[in-house]
């Protein structure tokens, strides 16, 4: 038996983990009320253009966005087989490579701000 | 509930007892079809499909792993987002009055909840995976635990405070 | 003393004539402070002598009386029947192959226990002469609660992972090597993690955490299981991303 390389996987699953429970609440919350029609001002144009424009907003976004995505496809994989979902590998590459596209579209947007 | 593992056969009543005499019931025969002999060990498959109603732990673990499904779909929409803002002005705004639609409310409601059951759970579980002992004594658990919780809620406060909703 | 007629659904399963499973009802009279195994012997004692089931302390020691009851893994010997209304079912511990009624078969348990490597794996020989290990109070607090497990597979029965995927070595035999890796006179980490850092091992644990809600010992294997993923995973960088393996 050979120690398995799991902990590529795993270990941003944990970040992402404790990432989606500190940030994602509050971020929902904040989309929430624009939903409901009282947009922040914090949410306004001129300040997110601002936010995601500096360089410590660019790396904030990303690494919320890019971890969170990540989490979420490995524990949708985790999911899926607990679900009886049996295509263990397929269901993988297909969550994994999403979350890879969506966080290389996330940096992309970002550089384009 | 549990629900039996095996298919069982019905439980036979005999119809009379008196307390003080335990009665004990005849069973029903086993099927046996066409068999001489019995089948050694019995193995019981876990239904693959079925087997978190056998108990509610199970179901609350469920919950909390189908919280990723909607967190998830809220990153896809915070993409989105992003996206508009590059954009321009217009997109963005546009964007922004896309979220006032019903589905989107519904969804929000949703995603709400998902990402504060997913941060319970993950707070709770801190205690777990990084327990600290200082000196001969363990911290307590729910210190450490309360002091994620503590950390959320400040985090949070000053994040709502930037943003300007108060 | 109070009594109460308690009745029970047994499981019952005899290997040599038996193609399936059953339940059979039991009405016994019990006392009202027994606990379920109390049930099970008077049944045994008064009504039917062929219903098979192991246990030996009655005091949560031994961990031999595991049982499904209302289909939650439990010592029988520790479930009152006061804390039960109505009809009280009584099976084998899932996830394990069924011997005779009650009694399953622990091979894969007690494989998988020995395959961990649970005993001290000094870090260098040491010859009696110089004398005996020390550990000061807070090395042994550090891995004393892992110290506790009594082998009950109640944990076992319990995770739904090792249901579904038999291979993974499981709650308890993974928090007995983190018990031996914890230990201040081991320096056996190293050939066990070979072991329970594998794909069989800890990785397949997705922390359901029953394990540690049913575990009649307090060893609470969930949080050992999270430690090991944790240090494996430090593990894993120090080797691939260190020069020199982090050795
Ligand atoms: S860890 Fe707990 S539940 Fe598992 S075998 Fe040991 S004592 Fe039993
Ligand atoms: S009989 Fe020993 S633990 Fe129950």
């Amino acid at each position: 038996m050979a120690k398995s390389n799991k902990p590529i996987i795993w270990f941003p699953f944990a970040a992402g983990g404790t990432v989606i429970a500190f940030f994602i609440p509050v971020i929902v919350l904040l989309t929430f009320l624009a939903a409901l029609g009282y947009v922040p001002t914090g949410l306004s144009y001129d300040s997110m253009r601002a936010f995601a424009g500096s360089g410590l907003g660019k790396l904030l976004i990303f690494g919320v966005i890019a971890l969170s995505l990540w989490s979420s496809a490995h524990r949708l994989r985790c999911t899926c087989y607990d679900f009886g979902l049996r295509a263990d590998k397929l269901v993988a590459n297909v969550l994994y490579l999403a979350a890879g596209a969506g966080s290389i579209a996330t940096a992309v947007f970002l550089l384009r701000i | 509930m549990s629900k039996p593992l095996v298919s069982a056969g019905p439980s036979q009543g005999g119809d009379s007892h008196k307390l003080g005499a335990g009665v004990a019931r005849e069973p029903q025969p086993p099927p046996r079809e066409g068999r001489m002999g019995g089948a050694g060990p019995l193995i019981r498959e876990v239904p693959p499909t079925s087997w978190y109603f056998r108990h509610p732990r199970y179901l609350r673990y469920m919950a909390r792993e189908i919280t990723s499904l909607f967190v998830g779909a809220y990153c896809v929409l915070l993409v989105i987002a992003l996206q508009s803002l590059a954009a321009g002005q217009a997109s963005y705004e546009a964007f922004l009055l896309t979220l006032r639609s019903p589905t989107s409310i519904a969804f929000h409601v949703l995603a709400l909840v998902a990402a504060l059951y997913h941060a319970a759970t993950w707070f709770n579980a801190t205690q777990k995976a990084m327990p600290i002992q200082l000196g001969e004594e363990f911290v307590p658990g729910n210190l450490i635990s309360g002091a994620h919780y503590v950390a959320w809620a400040a985090l949070s406060i000053v994040i709502l405070f930037l943003a300007g909703v108060f | 003393m109070k009594e109460r007629l308690v009745q029970l659904e047994v499981l019952r399963y005899n290997p040599d004539t038996d193609t399936d499973a059953y339940f059979q009802h039991y009405e016994v009279v019990c006392q009202e402070e027994w606990v379920v195994l109390d049930a099970l012997n008077k049944i045994k004692e008064t009504i039917d002598p062929t219903l098979n089931y192991r246990w030996s302390c009655h005091m949560a020691v031994c961990g031999s009386c595991g049982m499904m009851i209302n289909g939650d893994p439990k010592l029988s010997c520790h479930t009152f029947l006061r804390d039960y209304e109505g009809v009280i079912r009584v099976e084998p511990l899932t996830h394990f192959p069924v011997e005779r009624d009650l009694v399953t078969a622990p091979d894969d348990f007690i494989e998988k226990l020995t395959r961990v490597k649970p005993y001290l794996i000094p870090k260098k020989p040491k010859p009696i002469s110089e004398g005996e290990y020390r550990q000061t109070p807070a090395q042994l607090k550090r891995y004393h609660q892992f110290t506790l497990c009594i082998n009950c597979m109640l944990c076992y029965a319990a995770c739904p992972e090792y249901g579904l995927t038999p291979k993974f070595i499981g709650p308890a035999a993974i928090s007995l090597a983190h018990r031996y890796n914890q230990d201040s006179r081991d320096g056996g980490r190293d050939e066990r993690q070979e072991i329970i850092a594998s794909k069989e091992g800890v990785w397949e644990c997705t922390f359901v955490g029953a394990c540690s809600e049913v575990c009649p010992a307090h060893v609470d294997p969930a949080s050992a299981l999270q430690q090991v993923k944790i240090a494996s995973s430090i593990d894993w960088f120090k080797e691939h991303l260190l020069p020199g393996g982090g050795k």
